[in-house]
């Protein structure tokens, strides 16, 4: 992997973001099992891996992530703090609200256009370089996102219930 | 008509299709929670480690069209996490018998190792300067990472009485 040379203002603002985001996740209340969140962290980690994998990398080669086209040790950083605890906190926060009066679908569209809008202003600090890609085309995908974490969330429920030991 | 390739991917959606449905057999034996952790870690592991290699390093080349990116990424996704898995459950069930566990590594590692050679022997990819050596650490490099996760992950399980 490559290391990097400088902090400049991309690593800066991911780590500031990271921080950010990070604080808040400890800050509100834990209403899930630790395997839980860990499950719900590792999905969004294999998410984030998987779908640039499949985008930033040839033969589609969409768009590359921070300073060099190659995997360097920030995307790293990027998969663990900052894609997978916005995850958490969309679970969290499903378990928090009153679902009579939010429903998942508000959820969704609040927290995927909370995304789009991160990554509009992430490309203020030069995080993503666009080859064939556009911005337009991640809210749609951020929708598909968290939609698939409302599911997996569910899905976890059901199969944590399934497998308790009977009292 | 389809053309051979198609014909291949279609197979080896099958394969991945069968190798996920073997998965269920092991429900019982470990805690369905662990079987989709050690899976989504395998395969993101197993996704950077070919980062690495192919981006990075220039070790490995691959034919830069749809079908062949599928099918290695298939693989990487499904196929190497679900062999880690069954492994993870083969060292756990012999876990008293060091001999077995041998064994089944070497079996394992001959599986793995094995099927990632048939990439370059059906000309999917090309290992560039790949020395036996090599291979075997990048094997173990993978399992110490996969099995440092199973050990954190079954202790919490167990901390939460989900796992006697």
């Amino acid at each position: 992997m490559i290391p990097p040379r400088i902090l400049d203002i991309n690593e800066w603002y991911i780590l500031i973001s990271a921080l950010v985001i990070l604080s808040v996740s400890v800050w509100i209340p834990r209403r899930l099992p630790v395997t839980h969140i860990i499950t719900v962290l590792m999905f969004n980690f294999f998410l984030a891996v998987t779908a640039d994998h499949i985008l930033a990398a040839p033969p589609y080669d969409l768009y590359d992530i921070m300073d060099v086209p190659q995997f360097e040790y920030w995307d790293v950083f990027i998969y663990l703090f900052n894609y997978p605890p916005a995850a958490y906190l969309f679970v969290q926060i499903y378990e928090t609200v009153d679902k009579r009066r939010f429903s998942p679908a508000k959820l969704i569209f609040l927290w995927a256009a909370g995304a789009w809008g991160l990554e509009w202003f992430s490309n203020l600090f030069n995080v993503y370089t666009y080859k064939g890609w556009s911005i337009w085309y991640s809210g749609p995908v951020y929708v598909a996102v968290f939609t698939v974490n409302y599911w997996f969330h569910r899905w976890l429920i059901q199969l944590r219930a399934s497998s308790e030991p009977e009292k | 008509m389809y053309d051979g390739m198609t014909l291949f991917v279609l197979a080896f959606i099958i394969i991945c299709l069968c190798a996920l449905g073997s998965l269920f057999r092991l429900a019982g034996k470990l805690h369905p929670l662990e079987i989709v952790n050690y899976l989504l870690f395998s395969g993101a592991v197993s996704q950077q480690i070919f980062s690495v290699i192919s981006l990075n390093m220039g070790r490995i080349w691959f034919v830069e069209v749809s079908s062949v990116f599928w099918i290695l990424e298939l693989g990487r996704v499904i196929i190497f996490p679900s062999l880690l898995v069954w492994f993870i459950y083969g060292m756990l069930v012999w876990r008293k018998q060091p001999l077995k566990q041998i064994i089944f590594l070497a079996w394992w590692l001959l599986l793995s190792i094995g099927i990632e050679h048939a990439y370059p022997w059906l000309g999917l990819v090309e290992f560039r300067d790949w020395s036996a050596l090599e291979i075997i650490v990048k094997e173990l490099t993978r399992l110490g990472l996969v099995f440092t996760y199973v050990f954190l992950f079954r202790r919490l399980l167990r901390k939460e009485g989900s796992l006697a």
